[in-house]
């Protein structure tokens, strides 16, 4: 017993050496599993691919922009983040923030050649496991950061926390396929659940504490670009800016509705249940100081001719905002507005008068 | 300055094995990647016994290669230590079957990477009917590492002179504001490069 927890902390130790994010090692998948794993993320390169065509049909800056997105996506996952826990250095995945930005299958695709560059060229993952790195990292890591983010602004959560949570979401995902991927493949005469569970808790260590940190790095960095370059992320379809006008007419839509909420209870108030000042108070006042309230002289009480009297000034006030709304709310567009006489105008109007009345020719 | 972290530096040299066609070697890294995986551990062994002897005779610095190995070796030692605490001894055959496997993969990809340019193996790949638009967004991504790199490195120093990566809270600060700064970076080169491109004739 003493032995086997022995052997458990070795475990636990010797994962928590640089993890190299949640790259399976060459080799280490059997054939078969290899096998199923490329069968299992083919599909989605395959679509990926397809899109990726389609779109460079139309842009002829996709191809260039993933480029860049891949090497972004790789430089991060090499980026080496303190894991305070572990005491050492681990690196992130990457693949949740190229999800945010580019959508799952184009952050799957990417992933597919930023896994393979660090295959050959770092000893990073490897080719027989590229495609259940492409799973866990790519499609899982993908998917799941752009579904938690999708749907967590959704509920209107802002951008950085949402951020935040589809990193931490992304890491974590991969990291449970990862040991998923391994406990499948390395089953020997052990149970599946017993080697999952081991190799679960061993990763724990690092892996718990880097999905914090995933999170965190890819809510700074939407907080970074949001703060820097607002349109980038516009262009990704990340946000949607909305315009002043867009605001305006909501705030104008807001008070609309407001105004039309307050009709029943001015209803109301007609049938007696709220009394106004000028009754409660003012009338009440003159009354005891022997001054009675006289008649209207244009008495609107009758029927339903105040409402018509306010149908028609709303309508008269609505045209009239209509004829102006664009000079008033957006600055953009050319506008009918009556314009003011600038002072320079002024001036010279003033300097022609003066030079009438004293008969001065310039 | 980057260009020592890859592996493809030695695959610049002259010598046998860069002079044979990267398709020819494509072929055999695959066949014998499989013979790895189905073949026992002694196969195993001899496999990544003679690449790594290969590399060395290449001159390849043995420090470069030890460096390279020290996470298969790390993940070797996790598996056995794993079979070892569910099943026991009896585990330890599986257990040093599955690092054979491990290391003789990964000393063959270290043979093919060390002898074979990015280029001439995406090139290679495409005569291998992979579809051209991998291979051109493959090519665009390695292209650009290096020079994200270098912007990458800029930033960091210029943080890491502000201090900030003291203490853990502003190191993840700055961690975010590097990534940032990556992607605002990448997004302008992107442009610039579509740009570039299609004042040189490309249609995509």
């Amino acid at each position: 017993m003493i032995k086997k927890i022995m052997i458990l902390l070795v475990v636990i130790a010797l994962s928590t050496t640089p993890a190299y994010a949640m790259h399976l090692s060459e080799g280490i998948l059997p054939m078969k599993w290899a096998v199923i794993w490329y069968l299992v993320a083919l599909p989605f390169v395959a679509y990926g691919i397809y899109k990726v065509k389609n779109l460079s049909k139309e842009d002829i800056t996709i191809k260039p922009m993933l480029g860049m997105m891949g090497a972004a996506v790789f430089i991060i996952s090499c980026m080496p983040v303190p894991v305070p826990t572990a005491g050492t250095c681990s690196h992130p995945c990457g693949t949740g923030m190229a999800a945010i930005l580019i959508g799952p299958v184009l952050s799957t695709f990417v992933a597919s050649i930023a896994l393979l560059i660090q295959a050959l060229f770092l000893a990073h993952g490897g080719i027989t496991t590229w495609g259940a790195d492409i799973v866990s990292m790519g499609i899982v890591g993908s998917f799941s950061a752009y579904l938690t983010f999708k749907g967590l602004r959704k509920t209107g959560l802002g951008l950085v926390p949402a951020a935040f949570a589809a990193g931490v979401i992304s890491d974590w995902a991969t990291y449970a396929t990862t040991s998923f991927e391994l406990a499948s493949a390395l089953q020997g005469k052990e149970s599946f659940l017993n080697l999952f569970s081991t190799i679960l808790i061993a990763f724990i260590p690092t892996q718990l504490p880097l999905g914090l940190l995933e999170g965190a790095m890819t809510a700074g960095m939407v907080a970074f670009v949001m703060k820097r370059r607002p349109e980038i992320l516009e262009t990704l379809g990340v946000i949607k800016m909305q315009s002043a006008k867009c605001k305006m007419q909501s705030v104008v839509g807001t008070l609309l509705l407001i105004a039309v909420a307050i009709v029943p209870l001015a209803a109301s108030a007609e049938e007696g249940k709220w009394t106004g000042v000028d009754e409660s108070v003012v009338e009440k006042v003159a009354k005891e100081h022997g001054r009675e309230a006289w008649e209207p002289f244009i008495n609107t009480d009758q029927g339903d001719l105040l409402l018509f009297v306010f149908l028609i000034g709303g309508a008269i006030g609505g045209f009239v905002m209509g004829y102006y709304w664009r000079g008033l709310f957006d600055s953009t567009q050319k506008t009918n507005l009556p314009q003011r006489r600038g002072d320079a105008e002024k001036l010279t109007e003033l300097s022609d008068l003066h030079n009438e009345k004293h008969k001065i020719s310039v | 300055m980057f260009s020592e972290t890859f592996s493809d530096i030695y695959a610049k040299r002259d010598n046998r094995l860069t002079r044979m066609d990267a398709r020819v070697k494509v072929v055999l890294a695959v066949v014998l990647l499989l013979l790895n995986l189905w073949g026992g551990t002694a196969l195993s062994l001899f496999i990544s016994a003679s690449s790594l002897l290969t590399l060395i005779y290449l001159r390849v610095p043995a420090k470069t290669l030890l460096i390279r190995l020290v996470e298969p070796f790390a993940v070797a030692g996790v598996v056995i230590l794993v079979k070892l605490y569910l099943i026991g001894w009896s585990g330890l055959p599986e257990g040093l079957m599955i690092a054979s496997r491990i290391l003789g993969a990964v000393s063959l990809i270290l043979l093919l990477s060390m002898t074979t340019p990015v280029d001439a193996l995406l090139k290679a790949l495409s005569w291998f009917r992979v579809p051209r638009t991998w291979t051109d967004v493959a090519l665009l991504t390695y292209r650009y590492i290096f020079v994200l790199l270098e912007d990458a490195y800029v930033v960091y120093s210029a943080q890491r002179v502000r201090l900030g990566y003291l203490g853990i809270g502003r190191s993840f600060q700055s961690v975010g504001t590097l990534a940032g700064a990556i992607v605002i970076r990448a997004y302008d080169q992107a442009m610039a490069t579509s740009q570039a491109m299609r004042l040189r004739g490309y249609i995509g």
